[in-house]
């Protein structure tokens, strides 16, 4: 499968490009997120593996919204998901290994509770993240999640 | 070793020869006993430091790297809030500082402090 993976931390894309190649999987491993919707809008992906939580990018933003927001952690992850659903993409999981004690956009990942929504046409699933032992996101388990 | 030290100056793209300032910034750079490399990340390798002029670059830049120095130059005044306020969110990665400033607050003390810093990590 040919699978987008966007997170900003570098730790867990290196894990995820790692782990899905090893599963056989082409995997474009992004940092930002206003890339991963262009790479959308021209290519193909079967399955999306999305962060919730990323820095805000100064794309349009004014110069007060610059000063206040960017590079400040927000839930984009949601948005992400109505926007690239759009493009075909057959299962799109978000998945944060943010704690739900810790931001209000993580507690309301337990909302959902491995539940399979139909958005768009694509499943999507919204998760929190299984860990591997050095931390970082465990992708081929979170594929196995979403393609069962 | 030399510290390694990555230089992305934007809107500054001349046809020929590429940007003066980023040349000036390599100049001074190596003067100062750092090595200019040409990529940010090479393999699993990142530069040591960065140097940049927009928020933009910055802040893929943080994202790219765990360890990189990122040294954000900004060309006016008014963009210069902006910078520190963003710089405070990733007070361990990256530096705001102006091109022309007042004592330390400018890129070329800044940069020989970054430069020094790193040698002695190093």
């Amino acid at each position: 499968m040919r699978i987008l993976l966007l997170d900003d931390s570098v730790k867990h894309r290196r894990a995820g490009v790692k782990q899905l190649q090893a599963l056989g999987h082409e995997v474009v491993a992004l940092s930002d997120y206003g890339e991963a919707r262009k790479r959308c809008e021209t290519e193909h992906f079967d399955v999306a593996l999305l962060d919730l939580l990323m820095p805000a990018e100064p794309t349009t933003l004014g110069d007060e919204a610059r000063k206040e927001f960017v590079g400040r952690e927000i839930a984009i992850g949601f948005p992400l998901v109505l926007d690239i659903s759009r493009r075909n993409i057959g299962k799109i999981a978000v998945v944060t290994d943010m704690n739900h004690h810790n931001h209000p956009m993580s507690a309301a990942v337990d909302w959902f509770r491995g539940a399979t929504l139909l958005v768009n046409g694509a499943e999507v699933s919204i998760i929190h993240a299984p860990l591997c032992e050095d931390g970082s996101k465990d992708w081929g388990m979170v594929l196995a999640q979403i393609a069962s | 070793m030399k510290p390694t030290l990555y230089i992305q100056i934007n809107g500054q793209g001349y046809s020929q020869g590429g940007s003066p300032l980023a040349k000036a910034i390599e100049v001074v750079s190596d003067t100062f006993g750092a090595e200019v490399v040409g990529d940010l990340v090479r393999g699993d390798v990142e530069a040591m430091i960065a140097v940049t002029n927009t928020m933009e670059s910055a802040l893929h830049m943080v994202k790219e790297t765990e360890t990189t120095t990122i040294v954000l130059a900004s060309f006016y005044q008014r963009d210069q809030e902006s910078a520190e306020t963003f710089a405070a969110r990733y007070p361990d990665r990256i530096i705001a500082v102006a091109f022309v400033g007042e004592g330390d607050a400018e890129l070329v003390p800044t940069l020989l402090k970054v430069i020094a810093d790193k040698a002695k990590e190093d």
